[in-house]
């Protein structure tokens, strides 16, 4: 019995010799980094662009703000984050890039401002929290989403925009996650540890103290997301890191399009959301709105459009060619033509127009000519059925080919 | 307040060895006074030692996995910009009741351009449609831009002028779109807007004055 507790204690501790050594080696590795790499710090920089769909730029973060201070609607503030959910993921093109048909835009709307408070009233729907505890409560808050192209009032997929913590997002062609970390900050106590809270209430309150703080107008600035974000990328797997194992600290930035007016807000056509209290149709506008058919953009020409052609001893007008081209690409036209004929100049010198070109304005379609002039004059044309003229005019038919002495 | 008395690294630190002192004393006492103790502490001493040796393993791992990096590029808005063609959407603009009975909209967009009006002539399109009218001084350009609306049997409904006016600041650019229009007028103007939305477009016409 004896011989065999003693063999087994051999075979165990000839068992444990390599793990030892091995856990030695592992602790001098361990006093070669404290030594000369436990200062080394990594940083990574995130840069979240805005992403293009349909021609028109969306940003991570889109922001109206109508402050009011005309007194001509209500004060109202928007928050739009436009990012991709697990759910619908992108599908990659073959150039790399991501289709961002499938973007899903989640957002809150206050109207009638928010009140700065430090106590927390959970009777009211909503609430931003600030860092020091301070709350701002919500008059009246809605959430939207939209996806599709389509919006909806309420949360499509219950959660709301203030209870979210990750974004999918896309940098460069690489998918990645955008998770909140939440706001860090110390007590001036080295014993007491810092605080940490993750949640996306937070970075709202700050990006609403940010806006009041700003003039009115549209601008594009970037801000950094460090203190209340950070980024990972998608593995090769497909799944996303929760935790930042890359990097010691990171660095995220992101352009934010804002859009301040001193004016209120009196239509739901100027929210972001195209909705205003669950309203597609609210309004103050006292306009109302009118349908119609189809619309034309009036524009004149005058002397300066047009030069001149000699033909058989006489001056006859013609539009000029560079008219010609920069007027033919633009589509319903009311084309008025005014012609004094008293002060018809070209190249500085005075014309005597005699009349109006065959053709003399291309393909354009002309919806009035009108012709002034002070003296009694002829003037020969090949369409009068558009012309306008005082009484000292004589209008005379021509003919093609046809030019009278 | 209690919540907030969370134990710092420094402290954790501290704790852990004084700890680790106590351990070592009380098993060098235990060791000392009980000799039958030796086994166990020497199969603690075991324990521990993989542990640490564990620790420092993956603590060294930990370190040759981070690096520094970049992650993406971002556009930085220029706040100034060289005048070329500018190109601005106002989209659904709302136009508000002024005192005097006309109708307005106006707005800032803070970008800087390098806009001249007196050293080449310019044109406004609204929508990719021309404003008639157009003048352009120093840092301003003013245009007319007149709509006539049909119904649905080709019959004339009514038509808004509506004056365009943009002023060039080094900072920003302050656009005004008036009209003296009635109510209802102005409400067809919105469906017009609310449909096709409100892109301004200055650009250099090649129209020359000589042919």
């Amino acid at each position: 019995m004896a011989k065999e507790r003693s063999g087994l204690k051999i075979v165990l501790i000839l068992c444990y010799i390599p793990i030892f050594l091995a856990c030695f080696a592992l602790m001098l590795w361990y006093v070669y980094y404290l030594m000369f790499l436990s200062d080394d710090f990594f940083i990574s920089t995130a840069y979240l662009d805005e992403a293009t769909y349909s021609d028109e730029e969306k940003y991570f973060i889109e922001i109206n703000y109508f402050n009011n201070e005309k007194g001509n609607g209500v004060e109202a503030f928007e928050i739009k984050l436009n990012f991709y959910t697990d759910a619908h993921l992108p599908e990659q093109n073959e150039d790399g890039s991501y289709d961002t048909k499938t973007m899903y835009s989640s957002g809150f709307q206050s109207i009638g401002g928010l009140s700065y408070s430090f106590n927390e009233d959970t009777s009211l729907d909503a609430v931003f929290t600030g860092h020091d505890e301070h709350y701002y409560k919500i008059k009246d808050g809605y959430y939207y989403d939209t996806e599709m192209g389509a919006t909806s009032f309420g949360s499509l997929r219950g959660e709301k925009i203030t209870d979210r913590d990750k974004f999918i997002y896309d940098i460069n062609g690489e998918l990645c996650l955008v998770q909140t970390q939440g706001l860090t900050y110390t007590h001036n106590n080295a014993w007491v540890k810092q605080y940490t809270a993750h949640d996306v209430s937070y970075f709202l309150t700050s990006i609403y103290e940010t806006v009041k703080s700003l003039d009115s107008g549209e601008q594009i600035f970037v801000i950094d997301l460090s203190d209340y974000f950070f980024v990972t990328l998608q593995n090769e797997n497909g799944s996303f890191d929760t935790e930042n194992h890359t990097s010691d600290e990171q660095f995220l930035f992101t352009n934010i399009k804002v859009n301040i007016s001193d004016n209120g807000l009196i239509s739901s056509e100027q929210s972001m959301f195209g909705i205003v209290m669950n309203d597609a149709d609210w309004t103050l506008d006292n306009t109302g709105r009118e349908e119609y058919w189809q619309t034309k953009t009036t524009y004149y020409l005058d002397n300066e459009d047009l030069t001149v052609k000699y033909e058989d001893g006489g001056f006859y007008a013609t539009l000029k060619t560079s008219v010609v081209n920069y007027m033919s690409p633009f589509r319903n036209l009311n084309l008025i033509v005014n012609i004094d004929l008293d002060n018809f100049v070209v190249n500085g010198q005075k014309i005597e127009l005699r009349g109006l070109a065959e053709n003399a304005f291309s393909d354009l379609e002309i919806s009035e000519i009108n012709l002034t002039s002070t003296t009694q004059r002829d003037f020969y044309v090949y369409d009068a059925s558009n012309i306008d003229h005082d009484g000292n005019i004589n209008l005379i038919l021509l003919e093609s080919e046809e030019v009278s002495a | 307040m209690i919540s907030d008395l969370l134990i710092s690294d420094k402290m954790w630190e501290t704790l852990i060895i004084i700890v680790v002192i106590i351990a070592v004393a009380l098993l060098l006492v235990a060791m000392v006074k009980y000799p039958h103790a030796k086994t166990y502490v020497i199969v603690l001493f075991c324990i521990a030692w993989t542990f640490g040796g564990a620790y420092c393993g993956f603590t060294c791992i930990n370190y040759y996995q981070k690096e520094s990096s970049t992650i993406g590029t971002i556009e930085i808005h220029d706040p100034y910009e060289d005048f070329n063609v500018f190109e601005y959407n106002l989209g659904n603009i709302v136009f508000y009741p002024e005192a005097d009975g006309t109708y307005s909209y106006n707005t800032t967009y803070k970008v800087g351009y390098e806009f001249d009006g007196t050293d080449k002539s310019y044109e406004i399109l609204i929508n990719n449609t021309p404003c008639y009218n157009t003048i352009s001084t120093a840092g301003q350009i003013h245009g007319d831009f007149e709509l006539i609306f049909y119904d649905t049997e080709g019959k004339l409904i009514n038509s808004i002028d509506i004056d365009i006016s943009l002023i060039f600041y080094t900072s920003h650019i302050d656009m005004t779109v008036d009209t003296s229009a009635t109510a209802d007028t102005v409400g067809l103007m919105q469906e017009y807007v609310a449909i096709n939305g409100f892109e301004i477009r200055i650009i250099e016409p090649e129209i020359s004055v000589v042919v």
